[in-house]
């Protein structure tokens, strides 16, 4: 697959996997109820340690991103189109704090806050032509 | 998880030289182990004794659960092992090779032993001496793996090999690891270290100066560059955590072993006018442990 | 734990290593019977008899059957099945001395007994077998045409004895070479040197009898000497003469080693000595045997490839082990000895009757006791060095 994992970087490598699937998953580019490469294949595809795989597919598991099929494999989720419930409820929460850390870092580097919710506008009005892309391919 | 490879006190003295001495260490079911260290530092011998071929003169060690001073080394039947040195029969071939690998291993896997001399294209008939030294390495994988080990011992196993071939033998690794066979490595290329493994302990004149697990390292261990026009506050050159301090001019980089977050929030405390916090790979570290257990002057390591 | 008495592995690898020194020692064995008697058939058919010496010119290859039978020592050819023998034992260390073969071995699932084991018991197993054709073409040489021998009827039965005779001598000195040639090279941690070692271990009483031999010679400097200075008649017969201790002693160092005694035994004293030459070189091959097992067990990785990758001690008693079967025999030689004097004081019938068997029996058990219990203080020794260095270790 192609994930991109930097060793060197101070992000531990399962985060980065999380973050990278997820990543593909909102661009598109894995589509609901495509298969993974087992935690073997994807070892040896990028040469990192299998149990490092094993903790981020448990992770993605976990938040309900991916599920495992006894016997078949490893899928992605059907997308949670509006979704309640407590997951969803921490997502929201996970998400918000994210934002939050977006702010905190714009106040620093200088940039009025007006400004980052132009910035944000203009990435989700950007964002089904972002999808368009991947799933044209 | 079991612990597969435990080790009390273990050391070796060959007259007065001790190559190994005291280590400690644990290695669970299905992780990939490093050990990296200096030439010299005792890896090839703390492996060596894990295989039963030198007998340790202090401390214990047990391999699957059997000490490895047993007289019969029956746990053998699950170990297999690739060193950079040539462990042949000199006037054996290829083939006489594997014919001995199937007679000496009880597990020995028939069908994996065709599958890797087949996808290594190794040519049966050449008398071993003659192969490259990515090939032996390849046979010594082929052997190793056909046992069905459930310990890899590799002692610098990628060493001087093309940059192919050892991406086929680390991939091999991970491929094993991933179907719950235990590594236990000693190697120099940390960079795949980093990639690969689950924990790691550096050696040093025989003894094991830092043990961490990837994943811990990459949390604890960071380069906090700062800038106090005044100098360092002393209570940032000895906090717990700061493996050491360079210095240039009023920058200065404190290079955290443990407990990165503290030390930097410390950092922040005293107001620097400049801070910024890098990551450390394990070469870095490495180096920077070097230094610290004097193993060369700091000019010529940094340099 | 269980474990294989001989591992399939094992005997695979030592197999593929050895088998043409197996040929090679085939070969060694089969030049006395088969070129010796084509080389005798020759001789006699070209006429050129003279070269056999006085009284021999009645040849054929049965003549020549029936004197390796009778006189197996009799012919220099005889003794490269010895060096081949000699070359074996070492050799099947000497092969582990090269590139890491013996890290190789001992980190797959075998124990250092296990290889010691089916090295030496292959050497022994190739030992009976090549000797077996040998053994058969002779007796079946000297059956086809022999049943009259200088105008006497000899029976059937008496040509199978004296192959099996032939057969037990030949199996006997060259099990008892190849043991020693075995334990000395596990001492040494070289190619070369280990069969250079070997063949030290092995010939260096037989260059003490060559000197001893060589300064009781009449015409020895000293002995000149002396009669230079009026001391004329004291020659060796002289000085033997002067006490039988001194005679004896020197009977003893000239037997130091195994090709004197056997030559000693097979020419002038009694040819059914020959038959003590099997059991005796038995005994003496298995306890060298234990001595390989002990010495190896503490032959260490780090020394492997040291020229003496024993330590001193272990070192220096492999030069005795080459002594002690020597020393044994010059026992046996001086048993001999004094049986033939008790025996021409009583009856002046040499080497009859049991009395010489008695004395030859008490002499062996009490030689065999000595050994038990010196490699019995060896042991003990070496394990009691052991547990004072793990003393010193612990209390450091």
């Amino acid at each position: 697959m192609w994930l991109r994992i930097d060793s060197r970087s101070s992000t531990p490598m399962y985060q980065q996997m999380i973050d990278e699937i997820k990543a593909r998953i909102a661009k598109g580019a894995l589509a609901p109820q495509s298969r993974l490469p087992s935690i073997r294949e994807l070892a040896s595809d990028l040469m990192i340690n299998p149990n490092t795989i094993a903790k981020a597919y448990q992770e993605l598991e976990r938040e309900g991103v991916i599920e495992v099929i006894r016997g078949r494999g490893t899928f992605v989720c059907r997308e949670q189109e509006g979704a309640g419930g407590a997951v969803a409820a921490s997502a929201r929460a996970q998400v918000r704090d994210m934002l939050t850390r977006v702010l905190v870092e714009a106040h620093h580097v200088g940039i009025p806050l007006a400004d980052v919710s132009r910035e944000l506008e203009v990435l989700i009005a950007g964002w089904p032509e972002e999808r368009g892309r991947y799933s044209d391919e | 998880m079991s612990e597969i490879v435990v080790t009390e006190g273990l050391g070796k003295q060959y007259g007065r030289v001790r190559a190994v001495q005291d280590v400690t260490l644990t290695v669970s079911e299905g992780s990939i182990f490093g050990i990296v260290g200096t030439n010299g530092a005792g890896k090839s011998t703390f492996l060596s004794m894990l295989l039963g071929l030198t007998r340790p003169s202090e401390g214990r060690a047990r391999v699957l659960g059997s000490d490895v001073m047993d007289r019969f080394g029956t746990y053998r039947e699950r170990v297999g092992f690739v060193t950079d040195q040539d462990y042949f029969f000199r006037q054996f071939s290829v083939r006489d090779m594997i014919a001995w690998g199937r007679r000496t291993w009880p597990r020995w896997d028939d069908v994996r032993c065709r599958q890797l001399l087949a996808s290594f294209e190794l040519p049966a008939n050449r008398p071993v001496r003659s192969l490259s030294k990515g090939m032996r390495v390849q046979l010594a994988f082929v052997s190793a793996l056909s046992l069905r080990p459930e310990v890899l011992i590799l002692d610098e196993a990628t060493s001087g090999l093309d940059a192919v071939v050892k991406r086929q033998i680390l991939q091999l690794i991970v491929q094993e690891a991933a179907s719950g066979v235990t590594v236990v490595m000693a190697t120099h290329d940390l960079a795949g270290l980093e990639r690969i493994a689950d924990r790691v302990a550096f050696f040093h004149e025989g003894r094991v100066v830092l043990q961490t697990s990837t994943e811990e390292a990459k949390r604890e261990m960071r380069r906090i560059q700062v800038v106090f026009p005044g100098g360092l506050p002393d209570a940032l050159r000895t906090a717990p955590g700061v493996l050491r301090v360079e210095e240039s001019g009023s920058v200065y980089n404190v290079i955290v072993e443990t407990e990165a977050d503290k030390v930097a929030e410390l950092c922040r405390q005293h107001g620097p006018v400049y801070m910024e916090e890098l990551e450390v790979d394990f070469e870095e570290l490495f180096v920077h442990i070097m230094h610290k257990e004097g193993y060369a002057r700091e000019e010529f390591l940094l340099a | 734990m269980k474990s294989s008495f001989l591992p399939r592995g094992l005997v695979y690898k030592e197999w593929h290593q050895q088998r043409w020194m197996i040929v090679l020692f085939l070969i060694a064995t089969w030049l006395l019977p088969v070129f010796g008697s084509i080389a005798q058939e020759f001789v006699v058919l070209t006429g050129h008899v003279s070269y056999l010496g006085p009284g021999l010119s009645e040849g054929s290859l049965v003549w020549f059957s029936q004197t390796v039978l009778v006189n197996p020592s009799g012919y220099g050819i005889g003794l490269a099945p010895w060096g081949a023998a000699l070359l074996l034992g070492a050799a099947l260390w000497s092969a582990e001395r090269r590139g890491n073969n013996l890290e190789t071995v001992l980190a797959s699932p075998v124990s250092k007994a296990a290889l010691v084991r089916v090295k030496w018991l292959l050497g022994t197993a190739t030992i009976f077998a090549v000797n077996l054709p040998g053994a058969l073409l002779l007796w079946l040489e000297a059956r086809g045409a022999g049943l009259d021998v200088n105008g006497m009827t000899v029976s059937a039965d008496v040509w199978l004895g004296l192959a099996a005779r032939w057969y037990s001598t030949q199996v006997g000195m060259e099990w008892l070479i190849f043991s020693l040639a075995f334990v000395a090279a596990i001492g040494v941690g070289r190619y070369v040197m280990s069969i250079l070692w070997a063949a030290l271990v092995l010939f260096m009483p037989l260059g003490l009898t060559a000197a001893v031999t060589y300064l009781m010679q009449e015409s020895a400097p000293w002995i000149t000497h002396y009669m230079g200075k009026g001391m004329a008649g004291y020659a060796t017969p002289d000085i033997q003469a002067l006490s039988p201790v001194y005679g004896t002693l020197q009977n003893w160092v000239m037997t130091l080693n195994p090709e004197s005694y056997y030559g000693t035994f097979s020419y002038f004293y009694m040819p059914q000595m020959l038959d003590f030459v099997l059991p005796v070189g038995g005994v003496l091959s298995i306890l060298l045997y234990v001595a390989s097992l002990v010495l190896f067990e503490h032959c260490e990785m780090e020394r492997f490839r040291r020229v003496f990758c024993l330590r001193g001690f272990a070192m220096s008693s492999l030069m005795i082990v080459g002594v002690v079967p020597a020393w044994m025999l010059g026992i046996l030689q001086m048993s001999s000895d004094v049986t033939a004097h008790l025996q021409s004081m009583f009856d002046h019938q040499p080497w009859h009757g049991p009395a010489p068997m008695l004395v030859f029996t008490l002499y062996f058990a009490g030689t065999v006791a000595v050994e038990v219990l010196l490699w019995t203080a060896l042991r003990r020794f070496l394990r009691s060095r052991q547990a004072r260095r793990e003393h010193v270790m612990a209390v450091a």
